[in-house]
């Protein structure tokens, strides 16, 4: 898969057409459109038909677009989903590599059946059991689709019988497993650091970046946002520090100099730290990244260029 | 064989003459000469004919000699480690138990050429990659050569997951625990670590080393190793049992055996509970202390000869 | 939802008359008569002799009952034991499937022979011809407390239907683990959350409790069993072992929900939409709490039958 960077995913409530429409004006590099949570028959009926449009709404910043279905009713949420626009879905709750399998085969026949090109929709896939955390390494091998997995921490709380407080991070274990399997696997494993993840605030701008940096520094590469208060604070968090970026230049000259004359370990100065192969490894896998980066935010930039032009 | 001593060690780059004709002086349990990371490429022939010259000179301190050869070339590092003198070959960036079994067959056949008693020369497997802590089981069982294992963390494994270390917790539960955990499963020796909050990243704080090695020891972890030289003192002092250690160890053996004479399991010597749990420890610890001891006479007295004779040429 | 409440599991030496009185007043939620660490080898027989009568006085007392065999004397210590009003038994130790496989066979050719079966919950009478099925066999419980036990954790718990909970033990003991300058155990955190994910995944109850490197774990004093019981809960545990009759109320204190939790919890059913992730916890909660209450009035009633 094509390396992406998606660091912030708002989270919008179909229903909300509020936030729908406001979606794309908050920067996100990624918007979630939620069919869950909806309790009457009629209400999910409409939800269903509002996605299409929905998804243009949110496309305008930028943004890739993914559908969070109902586990039970994926089917039917699915297909009111795969338009074109659409990057992918989330898949709620995976447990086996055959709950991906069968996600996978339902989008390669939409794809068809829709002239969407064949194997382009992606899945995130979200675990909520004991079961999908121990068997993380096959769901996120199962398809070539699977682009990201995270906890949906709440509901791993239900299934587990786990009770959510704030002082007691329950999911130490649960989450390094899911770091390391998904990068293992090349994929990009998403979270926020506790208790963010079962007991979210809004209010307090330095905690969420501090919880996001965290996570960052747990080993995901972004976050689910269930408000646009997230946004901002991710995008920077997820990112490579700016602040050290001189630093990282810095370095891969002075290595190349250095390796130039043969050397292998080069003093930076002012410092009693040496420059070796792992440093400036680090420093160059860091500016790969914040160009990838400044590629995002140039990519949603020239959108919102385009947007703006057009409702001129 | 006895339980190998391993409290402290040097990595060095052993293109690096300066480095390598002193590394007897540093006291170290183990030497970790070094053809990867540390030596530039343009560099690396020059370092696989640099290993004999290096086993001499480490030998002087009665230091176990460990060479790290590159993951990428094994089948041109080994036949240039492995000689007469060298107790581990190191590989880095273990992924998989295939490149472990590779390793395991190119030893094989070189102590057969060069008449080295079979099994003498073990494999040390480093995980940095989050695909070898996903692999780990199947790298530490791929070979018997294996000794001990522990978890993936450090520098080349922070890149690997995306994160930046020293920053004031636990980046490391999920990792260290299933070294750890496959060691105890299969019985090799543990490296592990006990977490204690770095900002640093200070690789020469002596302090910091001895209290890291105290606080490893009393965990019950038994081995250490580093970059820097101001950390083999700590930690050869902080893996140490100290002499109150032991004097304990023997009292508790023998509350024990009185407890078991009485036909009882469980005691209590001035308010510590002394079970067969409790005793296992004490009789480890004596054990380990004497295995201490008998390392330091070893280095002593090697370090003792080479001076000797070193003055007898001047 | 799930099994019974199980709040607090006393061990208790098999061998020793007094330690077994003292258990049968101890309000312990199950009894673990133990044949294994607490017993020397020279009072073995005496212990297993004890089982058969110490099985039918504490459930008198209110209490469910297993017993923690020596793996290495398996047969024995199964024959010693397998007798009406036993639950199951415990087995520390486990390291192969075999094991596992063999505890189950004696256990079936055991309660064929002897026509015993699981008894039902405490305080219910059991009627002569109430159906015999695959909920009628006997429990076991693997104390998970070696290495190897815990790697191959998923295999050992599937190779008998009868394991019905899992924990890790005296793990702190057999794997050495200690104290680190934090406070905690040395790996304590990662065994018992790995722990609680697999029974999750396998639908078995984890038992277990947060113990601390303060306190010698299972023989803490009230204060630090409390916060023991307390922080097993928020991890997912509902119930612990325990070594001493004065750590019975602490931990059944702190595997059940305080009142204050109870109230919050009703709150958030009544605000939140009832598919909502919170809303289900807090009415497990409750459920949780009923249960406990349940267990309690149980354990009054059979305790003041015995009383009469």
């Amino acid at each position: 898969m094509e390396p992406f960077v998606r660091r912030s995913h708002l989270l919008v409530p179909v229903l909300d057409r509020e936030k729908v429409e406001a979606s794309w004006t908050h920067n996100a590099d990624s918007v979630i459109l939620d069919l869950t949570g909806i309790e009457s028959e009629d209400d999910r009926s409409r939800a269903r038909s509002l996605v299409k449009e929905s998804i243009r709404h949110a496309c305008r910043g930028g943004a890739d677009v993914f559908v969070l279905p109902n586990k039970a009713l994926a089917r039917a949420d699915i297909e009111a989903s795969v338009w074109p626009g659409l990057k992918g879905i989330v898949y709620p709750g995976a447990e086996t590599s055959a709950d991906i399998e069968e996600a996978d085969s339902i989008l390669s026949e939409l794809e068809t059946g829709r002239g969407i090109a064949s194997g382009v929709l992606q899945i995130i896939a979200l675990i909520d059991s004991g079961t999908g955390v121990w068997n993380i390494r096959e769901i996120v091998t199962a398809s070539p689709r699977v682009c990201s997995s995270g906890l949906d921490e709440l509901n791993l709380c239900r299934n587990m019988g786990i009770i959510p407080y704030a002082d007691f991070d329950p999911f130490v274990y649960a989450k390094g497993r899911i770091v390391v399997e998904t990068r293992a696997a090349k994929v990009q494993p998403i979270g926020i650091s506790h208790p963010y993840g079962v007991l979210p605030q809004f209010d307090d701008a330095d905690e969420i970046y501090q919880l996001a940096l965290r996570g960052k520094n747990l080993g995901f590469a972004g976050a689910i946002c269930p408000d646009p208060s997230w946004v901002v604070q991710c995008n920077t968090a997820f990112a490579p520090p700016a602040d050290r970026l001189e630093f990282f230049r810095e370095t891969r000259r002075l290595f190349a100099e250095g390796v130039a004359q043969g050397t292998a370990a080069v003093p930076y100065p002012g410092t009693t730290m040496m420059i070796d192969v792992p440093v400036d490894e680090n420093a160059r896998v860091n500016l790969e990244l914040w160009e990838l980066c400044a590629a995002r935010e140039a990519e949603k930039a020239k959108a919102i260029e385009k947007q703006e032009s057009t409702m001129a | 064989m006895p339980r190998p001593v391993r409290r402290s060690g040097l990595t060095m780059p052993i293109n690096n003459p300066r480095f390598v004709d002193r590394s007897w002086t540093r006291d170290c349990d183990y030497l970790n000469f070094d053809l990867e990371d540390s030596v530039p490429q343009s560099q690396k022939d020059y370092a696989r004919s640099q290993v004999r010259h290096a086993i001499v000179q480490g030998q002087k301190g009665a230091a176990e000699i460990n060479i790290r050869i590159n993951c990428a070339y094994p089948d041109a590092d080994v036949p240039a480690a492995v000689w007469p003198g060298v107790n581990q070959i190191n590989f880095p960036k273990a992924e998989t138990g295939a490149q472990i079994r590779h390793l395991d067959a190119l030893i094989t056949e070189l102590e057969r050429v060069r008449g080295i008693r079979p099994g003498t020369v073990r494999i040390g497997a480093t995980v940095e990659t989050t695909l070898g802590v996903a692999n780990s089981y199947e790298i530490a069982s791929a070979s018997p050569r294996i000794d001990a294992f522990g978890g993936g963390t450090g520098y080349d494994m922070s890149m690997d997951m995306g994160i930046e270390m020293f920053v004031g917790f636990d980046q490391f539960v999920y990792n260290r625990g299933e070294g750890e955990l496959i060691a105890l499963a299969l019985g090799l020796e543990r490296e592990g670590g006990v977490y204690m909050s770095d900002t640093t990243g200070n690789v020469g704080n002596a302090e910091l080393s001895i209290k890291r090695a105290e606080a490893s020891r009393k965990a019950g972890l038994r081995t250490g190793g580093g970059l820097h030289p101001n950390v083999v003192a700590p930690q050869n002092l902080g893996l140490t049992p100290t002499v109150n250690e032991v004097e304990d160890a023997h009292r508790v053996l023998s509350f024990f055996a009185d407890l078991d004479q009485r036909a009882e399991t469980e005691g209590d010597m001035d308010g510590r509970i002394v079970d067969k749990y409790e005793a296992a420890k004490a009789e480890e610890l004596i054990e380990w202390a004497s295995l201490c001891a008998h390392r330091d006479a070893e280095k002593s007295a090697a370090r003792e000869q080479t001076a000797a004779e070193l003055d007898e040429q001047n | 939802m799930r099994g019974s409440v199980r709040r607090s599991w006393l061990i208790v030496p098999a061998h020793d008359n007094d330690r077994l009185a003292e258990a049968a007043s101890s309000n312990a939620d199950v009894v673990v008569l133990d044949l294994q660490d607490t017993v020397h080898d020279s009072s073995k027989h005496v212990a297993r002799d004890n089982i058969r009568d110490a099985i039918s006085d504490m459930r008198d007392a209110g209490s469910e009952v297993f017993v923690r065999v020596d793996i290495e004397l398996i047969y024995a210590d199964l024959v010693a034991s397998v007798w009406r009003g036993l639950t199951g038994i415990v087995i520390p130790g486990v390291t192969n499937v075999e094991q596992v496989m063999d505890a189950d066979s004696i256990l079936t050719d055991l309660e064929s022979q002897r026509g015993v079966v699981k008894p039902p919950p405490v305080g219910d009478v059991r009627e002569a011809d109430d159906p015999r099925g695959p909920e009628q066999a006997l429990e076991i419980h693997l104390s998970l407390d070696t290495g190897r036990g815990n790697w191959d954790a998923q295999q050992l718990i599937k190779a008998s239907n009868r394991v019905k909970s899992i924990s890790l033990g005296r793990a702190d003991l057999v794997m050495d683990l200690r104290g680190e300058p934090s406070g905690d155990l040395h790996q304590m955190e990662y065994l018992m959350q790995r722990l609680i994910v697999i029974a999750n995944a396998l639908n078995v109850e984890p038992v277990g409790a947060w113990w601390r490197a303060t306190s010698r774990g299972l023989v803490a004093g009230y204060d630090d069993t409390l916060q023991a019981a307390i922080d097993g809960r928020m991890a997912g545990f509902r119930g612990g072992l325990c070594m001493r009759t004065r750590q019975v109320k602490p931990m059944n204190t702190g595997y059940t929900p305080s009142a204050d939790e109870v109230s919050h919890a009703e709150e958030v059913v009544a605000r939140e939409p009832t598919y909502s992730p919170m809303s289900g916890i807090a009415s497990d909660l409750i459920a949780w709490s009923e249960e406990c209450q349940n267990r309690n009035r149980s354990k009054s009633i059979v305790t003041a039958q015995r009383n009469q």
